[in-house]
């Protein structure tokens, strides 16, 4: 019965985590224009581009402040533009796998001490 | 055999940083094709499920002298971990579907299909349900899963083939060849093979508990 308790707990700590990234895969962001039906290379197109504004607006955003902040001027987009893109996607990506790593963390666990009080009991029937 | 199985603690995690970390986005798709590496192996695991209960059904149905006791718990517990399978299965693909397609449900063939094969199975847990106090329990649901799994190619890989469908066919095609790049190939097997054995894994848990249920319910008879 506690090992239910601790896998709901791990479960809403796992949405929490989910909820507090920012971008196109957190809870609070609904865009009404996302749930149109389009035709296959429209989404593509509306994929791609709100890879590039939606989802690393927020980051795009700490990035161009730590560029203002440091050396007071604003970096040309060009190569540099394509590396921080790339550099926030691995950097989005990488929150994401974080979060599916954690889940299988908790299950993992959870499925480890099932297998081990089965085993348990199994000696205890053995031994009677 | 079980500890091979347990190697599922390490190829799960190895699995999903490849597929986050080293797998290169599709062209066209994004990054968002990503959840090709859990998608399709969690539908290849409910597959492989309901074969492997359809085949203990068969050998439950076949086995005259009951040799083979626990094998009714078996077959069950196999359909139960690929129904949830299925479950997962569905729902990974309407999270692609509606970054693709726009919406999460589109009534596919491919959608429908499985919505069909969902209402079969739901058939087979209600009858199970309905015969609880049936001696004939364990053969009716044996003949059941078995006339089940008879219709699994034709939903999974028949009809969608048949009818024009939205769905991607780099891995499941007419070609018999699996269209993806070395990388991409190399990190689906990975994830493919973590998740038989994490179905493997779950249905050793689940037939131990069964047998354990099993002798503690004869116990408890034998008492009263």
């Amino acid at each position: 019965m506690r090992h239910k308790y601790l896998l709901t707990a791990w479960i809403i700590l796992a949405f929490f985590v989910q909820s507090i990234i920012p971008g196109k895969y957190s809870l609070k962001n609904n865009d009404p224009a996302h749930y149109r039906r389009q035709s296959t290379g429209q989404i593509n197109e509306r994929f791609s581009s709100s890879l590039s504004s939606k989802f690393m607006a927020p980051l795009y955003a700490q990035e161009s402040e730590k560029n203002i902040s440091g050396s007071g001027q604003i970096k040309p987009a060009g190569d540099d533009g394509q590396k921080n893109k790339n550099d926030i996607t691995k950097k989005s990506l990488q929150h994401v796998m974080w979060v599916i790593l954690v889940i299988w963390a908790g299950l993992a666990a959870y499925l480890f001490s099932i297998d081990r009080k089965i085993s348990m009991l199994r000696k205890k029937i053995d031994e009677q | 055999m079980i500890n091979i199985v347990k190697l599922v603690y390490i190829l799960m995690p190895l699995s999903i940083v490849l597929a986050f970390l080293y797998a290169p986005p599709a062209q066209m798709l994004g990054e968002s094709s990503r959840i090709l590496y859990f998608h399709v192996p969690i539908a290849w695991a409910s597959v492989l499920s309901f074969t492997v209960s359809a085949v203990a059904s068969i050998i439950y149905l076949a086995d005259k002298k009951k040799r083979y006791p626990l094998m009714e718990a078996k077959f069950h517990n196999s359909s139960v971990i690929g129904m949830m399978f299925a479950v997962l299965t569905t729902i990974t693909g309407s999270i692609w579907a509606k970054l693709m397609w726009g919406s999460y449900w589109n009534w596919d063939p491919r959608e429908t299909s499985i919505v069909i094969l969902f209402l079969i199975y739901t058939a087979y847990f209600s009858l199970r349900s309905a015969t609880a106090s049936n001696p004939n329990r364990g053969r009716l649901s044996a003949v059941y899963l078995v006339l089940a799994m008879v219709t699994v190619p034709f939903f999974v890989f028949v009809i969608p083939r048949i009818y024009p469908s939205l769905h991607p066919d780099p891995v499941i095609n007419p070609d018999m060849q699996i269209h993806l790049d070395k990388d991409m190939r190399i990190v689906l097997l990975c994830s493919v093979i973590s998740f038989t054995f994490l179905y493997f894994y779950l249905l050793n848990i689940m037939n131990r508990l069964s047998e354990i249920k099993i002798h503690y319910e004869e116990t408890r008879g034998k008492r009263q």
